[in-house]
């Protein structure tokens, strides 16, 4: 245990620069990612299993809480997505894999994430304000 | 800054191909399959149609076409091997002794076999279980003009692209290691 506490603290704590942090956000969103999907398999499958029990399920990611983190989840998925592709492009072709390229290409995956995140997560808050506050739901 | 800190040296050496070897790979192919599989599945549940309006009825209309259930297991199977995968690689890193180390890795592939069966099984047999429910969804639209009617042949047509480019990547890039 003291270990694996190490080794966690260490990866926080350790000055690796933008690559350092490109590497520690892909791991987070990914696992992130993971739990949510095991999740969501699971309670899309009582559409088969128990139909009656589905929306049950519905109703719970309808809540403001799960909205939210709907939102958060976009973002990361559009992160792996892209710093994904990033390292299938250097993996695959190493000899363009230098420094200076690890770096601005870190830094165009973050803002590339961003402006695609926006319309995204500006469509879903809308929805949420609409559905969850105002009553006003379309559809 | 000279030559020599700016590009790294270069140099083959044999590499037996061993679980890890296509493990490595899988993460790269089944990253690419997933651009268009996960982020056109987000995009279209998530932000286009919105959790208000998915229900049993939509879920089930959804899997009555032969399109989405393809375009589903497809998105299942990448999905769900490629995180687990992840998810075997970050407990290796983090712990080290090696008999927790094991039992980790075997509940890993246990959690991975049971519920990729539990999805896949639900997918194709939705149209069974929900065979008294109706759809009249007909002029619904579902996103970039596309109505409930068209949209299975849409989904299918996504899946081929999605084959199509992975393909094309794969031919390309066995021509260049040659």
């Amino acid at each position: 245990m003291a270990t694996l506490i190490n080794t966690l603290w260490e990866g926080v704590r350790y000055r690796g620069g933008v690559g350092h942090w490109a590497y520690q956000f892909h791991r987070l969103a990914g696992i992130a990612t993971l739990l949510f999907l095991a999740i969501h398999i699971l309670d899309t499958a009582t559409v088969y299993f128990f139909p009656s029990l589905y929306q049950h399920a519905i109703e719970l990611y309808r809540s403001t809480p799960f909205m939210l983190g709907e939102i958060a989840l976009v973002a990361g998925v559009l992160y792996h997505g892209l710093n994904g592709l990033k390292i299938i492009v250097f993996d695959f072709w190493p000899q363009l894999w230098t420094h200076d390229r690890e770096v601005k290409t870190t830094w165009a995956v973050m803002i590339a994430t961003f402006f695609l995140w926006l319309p995204a997560a500006i469509w879903m808050g809308n929805s949420l304000v609409q559905c969850n506050f105002l009553n006003v739901c379309g559809g | 800054m000279t030559a020599t800190t700016s590009s790294p040296t270069l140099r083959k050496a044999a590499v037996p191909r061993t679980f890890d070897t296509w493990a490595w790979l899988f993460m790269r192919w089944s990253g690419l399959a997933l651009l268009p599989l996960a982020w056109g599945h987000v995009l279209l549940q998530d932000v286009i149609v919105g959790v208000h309006r998915i229900d049993l009825n939509y879920a089930a209309w959804r899997w009555s076409f032969i399109g989405w259930q393809i375009y589903d297991v497809a998105l299942l199977g990448f999905a769900f091997a490629h995180g687990m995968n992840g998810l075997r690689y970050v407990v290796n890193d983090y712990f080290h002794t090696e008999g927790l180390r094991k039992t980790l890795n075997w509940a890993i592939f246990i959690a991975w076999l049971v519920i990729t069966a539990i999805g896949g099984i639900a997918i194709f047999g939705s149209r069974v279980a929900n065979a008294g429910l109706t759809f009249d969804r007909g002029d619904e639209v579902v996103g970039f003009g596309v109505t409930v009617g068209n949209s299975g042949t849409t989904s299918l047509a996504i899946v081929g692209a999605v084959i199509v480019i992975v393909a094309l990547a794969f031919l390309t890039l066995r021509r260049g290691k040659k």
